[in-house]
């Protein structure tokens, strides 16, 4: 026990060694903190990026008072748990001058407060909730606020053509609920429309991340809207507008600064459609195009606005910091610095960053004009400028909202066809189909949960991306599609093989929770070097030439009736496979009994094996499937892929698991009790009335709907 | 030892004595090492009380993350919205009435967890073993939705507006509870934590114990020789459940606490974490489970500091970044210690078992 007591405190202290490393008087810490992994890695690196060439310019030009500027980051994996420690980190330990960080609004309250707490200076380059900057007064950003946003997107459709705006009287909102940000942008786009005389004829919401959106996007295209205001991340953008297309919705799409970058994914449906942005790469002053040049030498791509909040954050640190005395020695040196620095932060006046005159009001909030870009192609030439209100604009928002308020609601509810919404729900459940059949074949022959399926179904999507791009199909014809297939499949076949042998083979005998950890963290590492080697982004996906049949009220897209029909051809052919072959029976008999299976002379290992190589490439087939529907595949580390994941065996559950006709079927009813959810009671809430569904179902059915009930025997 | 039949029962209680002189009442610690010991306080309490189902009874929850949520929007609405019912005040801090109600608000926050485990575990718990972890997982998911529609939390100046019966459900939406206040510091989450090892070490070492482990190995066997199973796995739960809370409270009350409880902040990577540190100390061994604990917490704060790496490989942007570097290092190390250490680190054992002892 002495000895293992004796270990504990030496892995402490090492820690506690590995993070003494404080600050050197001869250079100046600046620390970050950033979602450099995760789910918004997206925004994180690319803040990153503009911070880092605003400390290696500072650098070049000899640093700030002959010292070195240094940077330290963290990554806050986008937790706000993480955050804390972080920022603390980079306070107490790393010694930094002032902290930079996050483009979440949540995780900047978080990090906000301890730097408030320990009264270091915070600047968030990009967070636009009201509430970041509320947290104290040592809480600063660079941008505007999502008030501002929704004022500025409410100005353009309401003013007239003659005043550069669109004129526009009925629109509907679309908005992402798991987002504040998108939240907030709706809440005060709707109160200033409906100042300013605009009617909000539908509100819809979505979850981000969800693939499918055709039963909110039904409501509006029947609603009448004219336009929608969808101001949500771009990775669900491009998605939307494809979908909104299809439905036959023909009016433009409305945004906020979170569609940087739409008009590189979203292709032909987001033509002619209008955001509200920090910054313009287009515009021709100095300044931007000597940060643009410098952007691109480095990183081959246009820099966003979170890259160039990212430096102008930074710079406006820098040119106060050479404004001040150096920082004397000391602890006591650092907190004066600190406190100057507030000071002189507080004051900032017409500091010119590349986003735009930079002026901090006694909200600590940037007031500044926005930008509102239209997309044309790949370029997103300047529509307008809006300029920052005159006035007290945060009474002005204020009153608009109670107005709202006390207005009530003012849109009609309308409902989509049935028809649409059964159509719908075959094309998505057959995918669910698709992949429940990987889970469900791997639990009833190793009764465990094979985590890591749903991600050979997301690598099944990058690798036939890539054969796309290496081969250079941007619009591939049927025969080629079925090439990428093929190629994608055998890649799969190959990963879950390597999988099975390296991590669960050696487990065979091991509890099975064992197992399941093992299939969670080799989850986690394909999902991570995905990301390192496919990159952090959304990246637009091959398209089939693409049509729209029409019958009645009901759409729907050639490409949604080829991935039904090719979920089905393999559904049947595993379905022989399984019951009609002799390998069939071999898999059955293991399933059945493993060792009794051994006695009888069926290679054991082997037939385990095949049935990865199976799963994978039946999971290979719904990427590619999921690539071609939404014309897009996001970042290997995205939540959606596990969600696909969980919800697929949550199919296999609801059919029977370990019943191959039943994940077919379990598919097909989830993904069909999704559409009618979302269609008839609430987007909002279709997950969860998934899940509530799913544990009904297993209480007044425990071994689902076609599994067989087994009595366990002593 | 002398009479060690007598005394070695009543260590645990001298070591709460001692957590609960530790109890400061001034100002939140809000060093780095306060941060770090207050993570791996956190990640103590979840991996030892998730260590009572999985471990001991052998059932396998994955939705702990979805309880510790209750826990904390529990009682960060007793501390905030019951602060200013009671006081008129929404952050009653460095008083002893405040304090009173930060300790009822831990309770709470334990009790309304325990609840919503009772109602997931009662019907559940019935069936086997697999089906308990899609039904905990569906629980976390749809508790995580719920939260995330919730409106904006009031400002004390618009409370007046709202009827006190509907604020509580002011919950702050996506963006997290942004209000909430930092009334935990070391003391309370120690306290709890000596708590939690406390009753986890008294039911491991009594009847009702042996009754769980026999839950575990055989739960045909066990109701053969006369033990209610269902009862017994409810109740493993149940506490779990409420450990989970009470983890989620000091959670919710940390430094930094406008927007720690964020529905983003529980989803199922939250619940794989702590189901993780339960595997990796060896199912069933409290001790395993917290050393689990602290290992891991100690690991991200380590590799957290990995040197920037600025690789340009022909010119193509490939970069080897840091971040994913920590994240698949952690990855490995899972899969690796469950091949090559399957028992997780400590087995069964417990650290207070001698030698040879199981």
């Amino acid at each position: 026990m002495l000895a293992l007591v004796r270990k504990i405190l030496a892995v402490g202290l090492l820690s506690l060694l590995a993070s003494t490393a404080g600050a050197d008087e001869g250079e100046i810490v600046l620390g970050e903190y950033g979602s450099l992994t995760g789910s918004e890695a997206v925004f994180g690196q690319s803040t990153h990026n503009g911070i880092r060439i605003a400390i290696d310019e500072l650098n070049a030009a000899g640093g700030i008072h002959g010292k070195k500027v240094r940077l330290v980051s963290y990554d806050d994996q986008g937790k706000t748990s993480e955050v804390g420690t972080a920022v603390t980190r980079l306070i107490t330990n790393d010694k930094v001058v002032a902290v930079l960080g996050e483009v979440s609004s949540s995780l900047s309250i978080a990090g906000g407060q301890v730097a408030q707490q320990h009264q270091t200076p915070m600047v968030s380059p990009s967070s636009t909730n009201p509430q970041v900057t509320e947290v104290g007064d040592y809480v600063f950003r660079v941008c505007f606020i999502d008030p501002f946003q929704g004022y500025v997107m409410a100005r353009f459709a309401t003013d007239p053509p003659e005043k550069h705006g669109l004129g526009l009287t009925k629109i509907a909102i679309l908005i992402d609920q798991r987002q504040a940000y998108a939240q907030g942008l709706g809440q005060y786009f709707e109160a200033f429309y409906r100042k300013y005389g605009g009617h909000v004829v539908a509100k819809e919401s979505y979850q981000g991340g969800d693939q499918d959106f055709s039963a909110q996007i039904a409501h509006i295209a029947d609603s009448g809207a004219e336009a929608m205001y969808v101001p949500g991340y771009y990775t669900d953008i491009a998605n939307i507008a494809a979908q909104a297309r299809a439905l036959g919705y023909k009016g433009p799409l409305l945004g906020g600064d979170g569609w940087e970058s739409v008009q590189t994914i979203g292709g032909d449906a987001i033509q002619g459609s209008y955001y509200s942005n920090h910054f313009s790469s287009d515009e021709p002053r100095e300044a931007v195009q000597k940060f643009v040049k410098k952007y691109r030498e480095l990183h081959t791509d246009t820099p966003d606005s979170m890259s160039a909040l990212g430096y102008d954050s930074t710079m406006l640190i820098a040119s106060i910091l050479a404004r001040l005395p150096p920082q004397t020695p000391g602890e006591e040196g650092l907190r004066t610095l600190r406190r100057a620095l507030r000071d002189e932060l507080a004051h900032t006046k017409g500091f010119p960053g590349v986003t735009g005159v930079i002026t901090l009001d006694s909200h600590r909030n940037a007031t500044k004009s926005a930008a509102v870009l239209k997309i044309v192609g790949l370029a997103t030439p300047l529509a307008t400028t809006i300029p920052a209100p005159e006035g007290d604009f945060e009474a002005e928002s204020r009153e608009a909202i109670a107005a709202m308020k006390l207005a009530g609601d003012e849109q009609s509810s309308g409902s989509a066809g049935v028809g649409q919404l059964l159509l719908k729900g075959i094309a998505v459940g057959s995918l669910y189909a698709l992949l429940a059949l990987g889970y469900t074949m791997v639990y009833g022959i190793l009764q465990f949960i094979n985590f890591a399926h749903s991600d050979v179904f997301m690598l099944g999507a990058f690798f036939s991306l890539r054969f796309a791009t290496a081969f250079k199909m941007t619009k591939p014809s049927a025969l080629q599609a079925v090439g990428l297939l093929l190629l994608s499949m055998a890649c799969c076949a190959l990963v879950g093989f390597l999988i099975e042998r390296l991590a669960y083979r050696p487990l065979r005998r091991a509890p099975r929770l064992n197992v399941l950890i093992t299939a969670i963290g080799v989850s986690l590492l394909i999902e991570n070097v995905g990301q390192m080697v496919f990159g952090k982004n959304v990246f637009q996906f091959p398209q089939l030439p693409d049509h729209t049949f029409h019958l009645g009220g009901t759409s729907v897209r050639a490409v949604e009736l080829i991935a039904v029909g090719c979920a089905v051809v393999l559904m049947v052919g595993l379905e022989i496979l399984v019951y009609r072959t002799k390998i069939g029976r071999a898999m059955r008999a293991v399933a059945h009994d493993h060792n009794t299976a051994g006695l009888m002379g069926i290679p054991v290992d082997r037939v385990i094996s095949l049935v990865f190589i199976l799963g994978s490439v039946l999971a290979a087939a719904g990427g590619l499937i999921v690539g071609l529907t939404y014309g897009q595949v996001k970042q290997p580390a995205d939540a959606s892929w596990v969600l696909y994941g969980l919800k697929a065996f949550v199919a296999a559950v609801i059919g029977g698991i370990g019943n191959i006709p039943g994940a077919m079927l379990g598919g097909l009813l989830l993904g069909l009790a999704e559409q009618l959810i979302a269609g008839y009671l609430s987007p909002a809430y279709r997950d969860a009335i998934a899940f509530a569904l799913l544990i009904v179902i297993l209480l007044v059915r425990p071994s689902g709907i076609l599994g067989r009930r087994v009595v366990e025997k002593v | 030892m002398t009479a060690p039949s007598r005394t070695r029962p009543l260590l645990p209680y001298l070591v709460i004595a001692a957590f609960a002189t530790l109890i400061s009442f001034g100002v939140p610690g809000g060093t780095y090492t306060d941060k770090i010991l207050f993570d791996i306080g956190i990640n103590i309490i979840l991996a030892v009380s998730l260590n009572m189902v999985n471990g001991l009874t052998g059932q396998f929850s994955i939705g702990h993350a979805g309880f510790m949520a209750v826990g904390a929007y529990g009682s960060i609405v007793l501390t905030y919205y019951g602060g200013y019912a009671l006081f008129g005040d929404v952050a009653k801090h460095s008083t002893f009435a405040g304090y009173a109600l930060y300790l009822g608000s831990i309770f709470v926050g334990g009790i309304v967890a325990a609840i919503a485990g009772l109602i997931v575990g009662l019907p559940s718990l019935r069936l086997r073993g697999d089906y308990l972890a899609i039904v905990t997982l569906g629980f976390g998911e749809i508790i995580r939705v719920l939260l995330q529609n919730t409106p904006q939390v009031l400002t004390p100046d618009e409370m007046g507006k709202v009827s006190a019966l509907v604020r509580p459900f002011h919950l702050g939406g996506a963006l997290g509870f942004s209000h909430g206040q930092s009334y935990n510091s070391l003391g309370w989450t120690y306290a709890a934590v000596g708590i939690t090892l406390l009753v986890a070490y008294r039911i491991r070492e009594s009847s009702h114990g042996r009754a769980f482990l026999s839950v575990r190995e055989n739960d045909i066997a066990a109701e053969a020789v006369g033990i209610d199973t269902t009862r017994y796995k409810v109740t493993a739960f149940v506490l779990a459940a409420f450990f989970a809370g009470v983890a989620g409270s000091l959670f919710a009350h940390q430094l930094g606490a406008g927007t720690a409880s964020r529905p983003e902040e529980f989803n199922f990577m939250k619940s794989f974490e702590a189901v993780i540190m339960v595997v990796l100390g060896g199912m069933g061994s409290i001790s395993g489970a917290a050393i689990a604990a602290i290992a891991l917490s100690l690991m991200t704060e380590l590799l957290r500091s990995v040197p920037e790496l600025h690789v340009n490989v022909l010119g193509l942007s490939m970069t080897v970044d840091p971040a994913s570097l920590r994240l698949i290092s952690y990855a490995l190390l899972l899969v690796l210690v469950m091949i090559l250490r399957p028992r997780g680190l400590l087995g069964a054992r417990e650290l207070w078992h001698r030698r040879g002892k199981q």
